[in-house]
């Protein structure tokens, strides 16, 4: 009994929306739609005016921490050109005055445009007491 | 109305009703959310996912469930409380059946910690659980059962409809979501790869406004009333809705930390796709 009452009650508020749209459906709608274009809006843009430069990448060392037995570096890998790299190959290299001790590598899956992705390093002996030398080596494309 | 039901089959106890009803789930969350069981980006995601990123996602999809329980639930509901119930029951089947795949596929051993285990299970039981819930409107061979769900449906509001919107989104985009591929397309495609996507999605899912439309259950947008009206009121907020879960749920899983702006939003489009066709199926689905 208490359903059939509720189901006419639907019935009029049905017949009230086919008659007007209320403000706030309209609200919402606007809201989709500044958004919409503004996402097509912002890769149009990039679409048109950007040119594709390679990969940039550039690495800078965040840290150096004994770890377990040896020594973890923990590098970031920022890539400022537009386009994406794969599988990039970063190496590290103990050198001292004479001769590289102790090289290491990685090997980041993406670093995407324009943004930074973390991995890190381990060597056996301490890269404070040489120079650190690390640098990626190479990309594939994506 | 449950007194009326059990006339038809007086033979059947509440009881064996519900462990009909409990079959019936445990068949939906396998059979929804068997693909991502068998994806190994789901399972790395227990242990580097982000823990209160992941209690916030399932926090979210507790209204979620509700919701779903309300227009289209496993077993009829009439009161809130049994939405309630019903979505809790939901999500402990969605437990108890990714459990036991994962253990199945040997993605579970003893060595491991129960840190890990409970975050392997946990992710899977999510969607297993929307699996559950959606069992109702794809698993029902009772006619009579089938009649009363449309009858709630019928009566979905905008609201409601844009509800169900979401929650198509997020099931069918769920299911590639954490995988390695969202970022490998869109690192793929260039700016204007991305522009035809957005096209191609609005108008895959204008064709399924449309369809609905033909089949009339949305009345307030008739067919032969402006074109515009229907795409704005649905067609651009359902890809809206898209856009957003897509977003949220890559934020969840992590995959877009560290990038720039531009980049979210072209994995995001990508992600979009599959969230567009289901936003746009489930109002013709659900």
């Amino acid at each position: 009994m208490k359903m059939t009452e509720e189901n006419s009650d639907n019935k009029k508020e049905d017949q009230n929306k086919q008659k007007e749209t209320p403000v706030w459906e309209w609200i919402i709608a606007a809201a989709g739609l500044i958004l919409v274009v503004g996402a097509v809006g912002l890769t149009f843009y990039r679409a048109t005016t950007e040119d594709k430069t390679p990969p940039q990448l550039t690495i800078e060392v965040d840290s150096i921490e004994p770890n377990g037995s040896g020594y973890l570096v923990k590098f970031a890998v920022k890539n400022t050109g537009n386009q994406t790299a794969a599988a990039v190959a970063v190496e590290g290299e103990l050198k001292s005055e004479t001769e590289t001790v102790e090289t290491s590598g990685a090997t980041l899956t993406y670093s995407p445009a324009n943004s930074k992705r973390r991995g890190g390093l381990f060597f056996t002996r301490d890269p404070q007491q040489f120079q650190l030398q690390i640098r990626v080596t190479g990309y594939e494309e994506p | 109305m449950k007194s009326d039901y059990q006339k038809d089959k007086p033979e059947q106890s509440d009881t064996m009703q519900f462990f009909a009803h409990l079959a019936r789930a445990f068949g939906g969350a396998i059979l929804f959310s068997f693909p991502i069981m068998m994806t190994m980006e789901m399972w790395w995601l227990g242990f580097y996912v982000n823990g209160s990123r992941l209690a916030l996602f399932t926090l979210f999809s507790v209204p979620l469930l509700v919701g779903l329980s309300y227009y289209d639930g496993f077993e009829p509901t009439s009161r809130f409380l049994d939405d309630l119930i019903d979505t809790f029951v939901a999500y402990a089947v969605g437990f108890v059946s990714s459990a036991v795949l994962l253990l199945l596929f040997g993605v579970i051993k003893p060595e491991m910690s129960a840190d890990e285990v409970i975050g392997k299970i946990s992710i899977q039981a999510i969607v297993a659980s929307f699996g559950a819930m959606f069992a109702q409107s794809l698993l029902v061979g009772d006619e009579h059962e089938r009649e009363e769900s449309e009858k709630k449906q019928r009566e979905a509001s905008y609201f409601g409809e844009l509800f169900l919107m979401a929650v198509g989104a997020i099931f069918l985009s769920m299911s590639v979501a954490p995988t390695e591929e969202m970022l490998l397309i869109s690192f793929q495609m260039s700016d204007w790869h991305t522009l035809a996507l957005i096209a191609v999605s609005l108008f895959l899912m204008h064709a399924f406004v449309y369809a609905v439309e033909f089949r009339g259950r949305e009345k307030t947008t008739v067919r032969g009333k402006s074109f515009l009206r229907g795409f704005l009121r649905f067609t651009v907020v359902g890809y809206t809705i898209a856009l957003l879960i897509s977003f949220y749920v890559l934020w969840t899983f992590g995959s877009i930390d560290d990038m720039e702006f531009a980049e979210k939003l072209k994995t995001t489009v990508v992600l979009s796709f599959p969230a567009a066709v289901g936003a746009a199926a489930s109002r013709l689905i659900l």
